[in-house]
């Protein structure tokens, strides 16, 4: 632990080129919390006015008895490097002092989306994999999602001390291993390259890997050895580097380097890895852990470790620990890593400015963005909301990415719905404070210039979740984040006594806040609906809201699942409806879209806020639409940004722009509350052909013009033969042998289908992955249990919507019942209508 | 499309749909004198002294209004021939304004009529000044198919159990409750006014028979009395003959423990009828939804009843205490394209008769949610407030319910908002999100502070009623104290900016061509009246 005062913090931070931000993300389980733990005790930094009271690790209650991250917390790092590693860094660096501001997040599924709010506010990320499990579900997850906010990856390869101790690997196998993990990270890293950014990929010899363990807080990368031999053999440390990872091989015989396995005899050589690396840890491993004391003190020697009094008198695991943490300690492995291939904020912000900022690439904001530049108007991105000891107040905690901030500063507060020259969604409020976030502490700090994280007091009553602060009067929105997941799990919350009412509303608003991803609304039969991603998220939320947040006993439905509605066709005839007045006749058609144009839109890649022309070019390019159509687009839906769309392909109709605005409200309303059962539309086409209009503005009114609207996309749709969608969870469950037949039997009664099945090799290890709906998925880790016997662990995250098979109009399918019971419940008349009931005849 | 027929301007009120009966063709004279007991009509009309009387039919029984005036005036010179000093004139009002169990006093003004005969069903709500005289007139009912619907609803026979029906089948209680003589504890309602105050005109109804005099007790059940009640009411078992407009019937619904609702009898089929009520539950969403609006319409679907002037008074002074904006507008029979053409309006509070002038939107049909005035009053409040069952239309009712303390709520705000600091949104709990919902708070304040400020003698603060700022020369609302919503929202109007924006449309290359060559120029054309026109070809 380093003490500082806070004037020594806010002078690192003016060296804005020696900091670095950066988020720890992996699989659940993987040890990212205990890994951050090493690095805490070792850098982080903590006032020298709390030094001795601190415990960064301190969070909820909770999370220490199910043993699992659920919000993430961010901790500031102090890191002296020598002037050998400095002259290594490859950009701009001022002295040898950096600060590192670490936000470790969750790991499990359902808390994916506290992720996306770290990985905003950093530029580099540290990706945590287990050396036994290898790259799961939420590697994957959580390292697309940080190649999308352009986030540059380094990578750990965890828990090696549990290959050595448990599976008992050779040195080959182990390396092998290394490098199949390796592999599968950089298959992700490739898959979404993006060419900004350059190659992200992994890569030991270049030290952007770390092997290493979190528990025994040891871990190394080949540039520490390659530093280590370098001296010795007197070669140059970047060739010792290459020398050391991959197919190079040392002949002690010859004392010559080959490429190839096999001496002139044909005798197997050792790998360089092999021999230089892993044979010192094997042999610390196998001196201790077979209690070979008399050769341990040789070894120690050779190794240049002294162990101090009583740390001569431990064996075992524990002077295992002792030893490892001495010769490579994982504290000195990850600095060197972080400092020496993670961006600075001055790098990062060059080539994200134009995937953080919505508006033009040449105005002053995105300038002062993309240079860092702390005199340039305020850029401050609020990514979510920490609770205070003062309940129901929040500090606002984001990132300056320009300008700088200060305590009484009066700013912008724009929300998600913001568009510039609009009073929508903008505020004008000076910040009472701002202060640094440290773990659980909180030290007011005067101001905080470009590319730290930063705490703010006094803006929560103005932000829901997420939003931009600003000095700009022209500034846009910084970018919305996009969640990978989304609220499709809900249950219905009621107060057991009804004078609590305004207390649990109270408590649901806190609730919003609290949590990025947690959607809390009143559904049509009154009901108050708490919306989350998963059954632990929602147990968790909820537990918040009873206990915290409202603070009043509550009666909980069972979990149910949200729906979409879609089409599956092109309507079978062009769908005319006339206005009250008969006068005017809209004629259009539906069709669906397509399942790639659907998600860009839910992921972003083509949103409302795009440019036309730009937008038209992509879905001409990438998605084989008519360029025409495409510069036609009316507007997205539900809410302005759903995945439904209106063009227009009418020719030559006058007044046509008139109603353009009736349109686009008949076509919100509809698409918000379809006409199967009223859910939301999904990936539905609208596609206007024709409309006639009455001469006199008066007569086609928005009164005549959005009833008609919505009337003739119900009638589209009916004509389209509708289908409605269902979520489903993608599944990983790893297991030994033994278990899979109780896999197989519980996801087939639950209607999953699996895609895979693959033994991980070295492990008695097989993954399975199938795809479960997640109305079926409500209990399925406990029966999975009963049926495994305990040993199937399933993680689970929303994959995609699947069309159900069958037509919800007819009430013997699966979707009719569905649909019946919904209507039923929502007192509706449970028989679908029929298209004929908002179609005319002309 | 060639011909242009004129619009159809008077649309049909969609909520009407219940009531389907249309007779075409008039009964016989001796069927409608007996049906309307027009011998006694023409002799109370002849006791108030009445000089002009207009008869109002709803529609559906407009068939029979000729025939009916008619007869009535035959009865009156029949009465006559007593008296002979003063004629009766006898008027048919075509069409009720508003809803047609109402009194349409205004219509009745029109022709200067001083009273007025209402015929069908009837609300019996309260009237502001005309003298009213309500005919039921009897509707067919099969009353042993009722008494055995009946039996086998109400299986107990010592149930305490209310007869209540609508207005033309009063007549069949009395047959009806001795046709049931084996429940001991079955009572008839009959119809009732209001309380009556000192400047009320008369009511009365014909035949006077159906107004009992026994019936002493007034009634939660709206304008009805009954006999004393052996238990409290929400132990009763209800019985409505004849079906009910939504808002009366969910009205009827909560006035009665949920275990126990009110068995409505529909008179053709003389079953219990299927429609369901609107759980109340669904009103509570649409409540909320009201608390998160800040353009309010008051919807008066009425002109005639009694303290509609004060309940909106009420109304708007609440909105704008609330900081919200609102406006008055009157609709005939509204509709949903009728109210869909003011977009600006976030929630409607309708203000009508609590029979059939309240609009109950089940199945999302209204482009934006229309509240009553009690739901509204409670969306005012600055904390949630939703009493598990009480729902009530009547406006005396409301217009007592009390309105949050404004001062109180006022001066909290002043504590911690700088002048030109912005009110911080509110959650919105049926959507979930950030809402400003109070547009007018701002310059409620500075109203406020410029007086503080004219006592110290100091310059008042800029007031512009509108300003430019850097932002690419944008009207802006912001800091003054004349805010405007509607400015406001024409502001967020996406695509359509008035006239000539058609032809500059730079979304549109190919249009864009088109714009080059420029549209037609403005031309002046004819003025004054037709008859005035000069054409220069003739």
């Amino acid at each position: 632990m380093v003490n500082f005062t806070v004037d020594q913090i806010r002078a690192l931070m003016d060296k804005v080129t020696n900091v670095r931000n950066m988020s720890v993300i992996a699989h659940v389980d993987h040890g990212k919390s205990t890994l951050t733990d090493s690095l805490v005790q070792r850098a982080g930094i903590i006032s020298a006015a709390k030094a001795g009271e601190a415990r960064f690790t301190d969070t909820r209650k909770d999370e220490q008895d199910r043993g699992i991250t659920i919000k993430s917390t961010a901790i500031s790092l102090y890191a002296e490097m020598t002037d050998d590693d400095v002259a290594d860094i490859k950009q701009k660096t001022q002295g040898n002092n950096f600060l590192i501001n670490l936000i470790d997040s969750p790991g499990h599924v359902d808390f994916s989306s506290e992720v996306t709010a770290a990985l905003r506010v950093t530029d580099g990320a540290l990706v945590v994999v287990d050396c036994v499990e290898g790259v799961c579900v939420q590697t994957e997850t959580v390292l697309r999602q940080a190649l999308g906010e352009r986030i540059k990856p380094v990578c750990i390869i965890n828990k090696v001390d549990r290959a050595l101790l448990e599976l008992q690997v050779t040195k080959e196998d182990l390396y092998q291993s290394f490098a199949r993990t390796v592999e599968s990270v950089n298959v992700i890293i490739a898959t979404y390259f993006d060419k900004a950014l350059g190659d992200n990929q992994v890569y030991p010899d270049q030290g952007t890997i770390a092997f290493g363990s979190g528990l025994h807080g040891w871990a190394f990368t080949v540039r520490q050895f390659a530093i280590r031999y370098s001296k010795k053999f007197g070669v140059d440390r970047a060739k010792m580097m290459e020398r050391l990872w991959g197919d190079n091989y040392f002949n002690p015989a010859t004392k010559k380097w080959t490429k190839s396995g096999t001496d002139a005899k044909g005798k197997q050589l050792e790998r360089a890895f092999c021999m230089f690396i892993l044979d010192p840890i094997f042999r610390i491993f196998d001196a201790i852990m077979n209690f070979k004391k008399d050769q341990i003190p040789t070894l120690l020697e050779k190794l240049e470790i002294n162990l101090k009094g009583d740390e001569l008198e431990l064996e075992g695991k524990a002077l295992l620990k002792v030893v490892m943490r001495k010769f490579l300690p994982a504290a000195d492995a990850l600095m060197e890593m972080m400092v020496l291939h993670l961006p600075s904020p001055v790098t990062a912000q060059a080539y994200r400015a134009s995937t953080l900022y919505e508006g033009p690439d040449d105005d002053e904001c995105a300038i002062a963005i993309r240079d860092c530049d702390p005199k340039g108007p305020l850029m401050l991105y609020v990514s979510k909301m920490v609770p205070t000891s003062d309940k129901g107040r929040f500090f606002a905690f984001g990132r300056v990415f320009a300008g700088t901030v200060r305590s009484g500063m009066k700013v912008r507060i724009q929300g998600p719905n913001y568009t510039p020259g609009k009073k929508e969604d903008l505020f004008i409020k000076a910040i009472q404070r701002t202060v640094l976030m440290m773990g659980r502490f909180v030290e007011p700090i005067d101001d905080v210039p470009a590319g730290n994280i930063v705490g703010l007091v006094g803006v929560d009553q103005f932000l829901l979740k997420s939003g931009t602060l600003t000095t700009s009067e022209t500034a846009h929105n910084l970018k919305v984040m996009k969640f990978s997941v989304s609220p499709v799990v809900q249950v219905a919350v009621e107060v057991k006594n009804a004078n609590d009412l305004p207390k649990l509303v109270e408590g649901l608003k806190r609730l919003s806040k609290s949590d990025p991803c947690v959607l809390c609304t009143i559904n049509e039969s009154g009901e108050h609906i708490v919306a989350g991603t998963g059954e632990l998220h929602l147990e968790i939320c909820l537990k918040d809201l009873e206990e915290d947040h409202a603070g009043v006993p509550l009666k909980i439905s069972e979990p149910v699942v949200s729906y979409r509605e879609t089409v599956s066709a092109e309507s079978s005839m062009t769908a005319l409806s006339k206005s009250p007045n008969k006068h005017n006749r809209i004629f259009v058609k539906a069709a669906p879209l397509d399942e790639e144009v659907s998600l860009a839109i839910e992921s972003g890649q083509i949103s409302p806020r795009d440019d036309f022309k730009i937008r038209a070019r992509l879905l001409a390019d990438e998605f084989g639409w008519d360029v025409t159509d495409g510069r036609k687009i009316w507007c997205f839906g539900p809410d302005g940004t759903g995945a439904n769309l209106v063009v227009d392909q009418t020719k030559a109709v006058q007044y046509l722009n008139e109603i353009k605005d009736s349109v686009v409200a008949g076509f919100q309303w509809a698409s918000k509350e379809g006409p199967v059962f009223g859910e939301n539309l999904r990936g539905v086409r609208v596609n206007i052909l024709d409309v006639v209009l009455h001469a006199d503005a008066i007569h086609r009114g928005g009164g005549q013009i959005i009833p008609t609207m919505r009337r003739v996309v119900y009638a589209s749709a009916l004509l389209a033969e509708p289908r409605i969608q269902e979520p489903v969870f993608l599944v990983e469950i790893q297991c030994p042998e033994n278990a899979i037949g109780g896999i197989y039997s519980v996801l087939n009664r639950k209607r999953g289908q699996v895609l895979s099945e693959e033994q991980r090799p070295g492990t008695p290890l097989f993954t399975v992955k199938a795809h479960l709906p997640i109305n079926e998925s409500f209990g399925f880790t406990t029966v999975l249990r009963q049926e495994t016997a305990g040993q199937a662990f399933p993680q689970m995250v929303f994959d995609h919507w699947q069309t159900m098979n069958g037509s919800p109009l007819d009430p013997t399918t699966k979707p009719g019942a569905i649909v019946t019971d919904a209507r039923k419940r929502h007192g509706m008349k449970e028989v679908v209508p029929g298209y004929e009931e908002y179609y005319d005849k002309l | 499309m060639g011909t242009v027929a004129a619009p159809v301007l008077s649309s049909e009120p969609e909520y009407y749909k219940v009531v389907a009966k249309t007779e075409t063709t008039p009964p016989p004279r001796a069927e409608i004198s007996k049906k309307y007991h027009l011998p006694e009509l023409a002799v109370q009309i002849k006791r108030g002294k009445y000089t002009r009387v207009a008869l109002q039919f709803p529609d559906g029984l407009l068939a029979h209004s000729t025939v009916f005036a008619r007869v009535l005036s035959e009865e009156l010179q029949r009465v006559d021939e007593t008296e002979k000093e003063r004629e009766v004139e006898v008027y048919v009002l075509g069409d009720t304004s508003y809803s047609e169990c109402c009194v349409d006093e205004i219509a009745a003004q029109h022709v200067g009529a001083d009273a007025v005969v209402h015929i069908g069903t009837a609300c019996l709500s309260p009237v502001i000044a005309t003298p009213v005289i309500y005919v039921f007139g009897e509707e067919d009912l099969d009353i042993d198919a009722v008494a055995s619907t009946f039996r086998s609803q109400v299986p107990d026979k010592s149930a305490h159990v209310l007869l209540v029906s609508e207005t033309p089948y009063q007549a069949y209680l009395g047959p009806l409750k001795s046709l049931l003589c084996e429940y001991p504890n079955l009572l008839t309602t009959v119809p009732a006014f209001a309380a009556s105050e000192d400047n009320a005109p008369q009511e009365l109804i014909v035949p006077s028979s159906l107004a009992s005099s026994t019936h002493t007790e007034r009634s939660e059940i709206p304008h009805r009395a009954h006999p004393p009640l052996r238990a409290s009411l929400s132990d009763y078992i209800l019985i409505h003959i004849g079906t009910l407009p939504p808002a009366a019937h969910l009205h009827l619904n909560t006035l009665f423990p949920s275990d126990r609702k009110p068995i409505i009898i529909d008179p053709v089929t003389s079953a219990p009828a299927s429609s369901v009520s609107t759980p109340l539950a669904r009103r509570y969403q649409t409540m909320m939804t009201a608390r998160s609006a800040s353009t309010i319409g008051i919807l008066v679907n009425t002109l005639s009843l009694r303290s509609s002037s004060q309940l909106i008074d009420s109304l708007k002074s609440a909105i704008r205490n609330a900081g919200k904006k609102h406006y008055v507008i009157a609709v005939g029979k509204p509709n949903v394209a009728k109210l869909a053409n003011f977009d600006v309006v976030d929630v409607w509070v309708i203000v009508g008769c609590a029979r059939g002038g309240i609009i109950i939107d089940r199945y999302g049909e209204y482009f934006k949610p229309i509240v009553t005035p009690f739901e509204l009053k409670l969306a005012l409040k600055k904390q949630v407030e939703w009493s598990g069952g009480e729902w009530m239309l009547e406006f005396d009712r409301v217009l007592s319910m009390k309105d949050d303390d404004d001062e109180q709520e006022q001066s909290d705000q002043d504590e911690t908002q700088a002048e030109d600091e912005d009110e911080a949104p509110e959650f919105d709990p049926v959507t979930g999100r950030y809402v400003s919902s109070r547009p007018l708070f701002q310059s409620l304040k500075t109203r406020k502070q410029h007086v503080d400020v004219e006592i110290e003698g100091t310059k008042p603060s800029d007031s512009a009623i509108i300003s430019t700022n850097g932002n690419a020369g944008q009207l802006s609302t912001r800091g003054s104290a004349h805010y405007s919503t509607a400015a406001a929202y024409l502001q967020t109007r996406a695509f359509w900016r008035g006239l000539g924006s058609d032809f500059n449309d730079e979304t549109d290359e190919e249009k864009k061509e088109e714009a080059e060559a420029e549209g037609a120029k403005l031309e002046e054309g004819r003025s004054g009246i037709a008859r005035g026109y000069v054409n220069p070809d003739v």
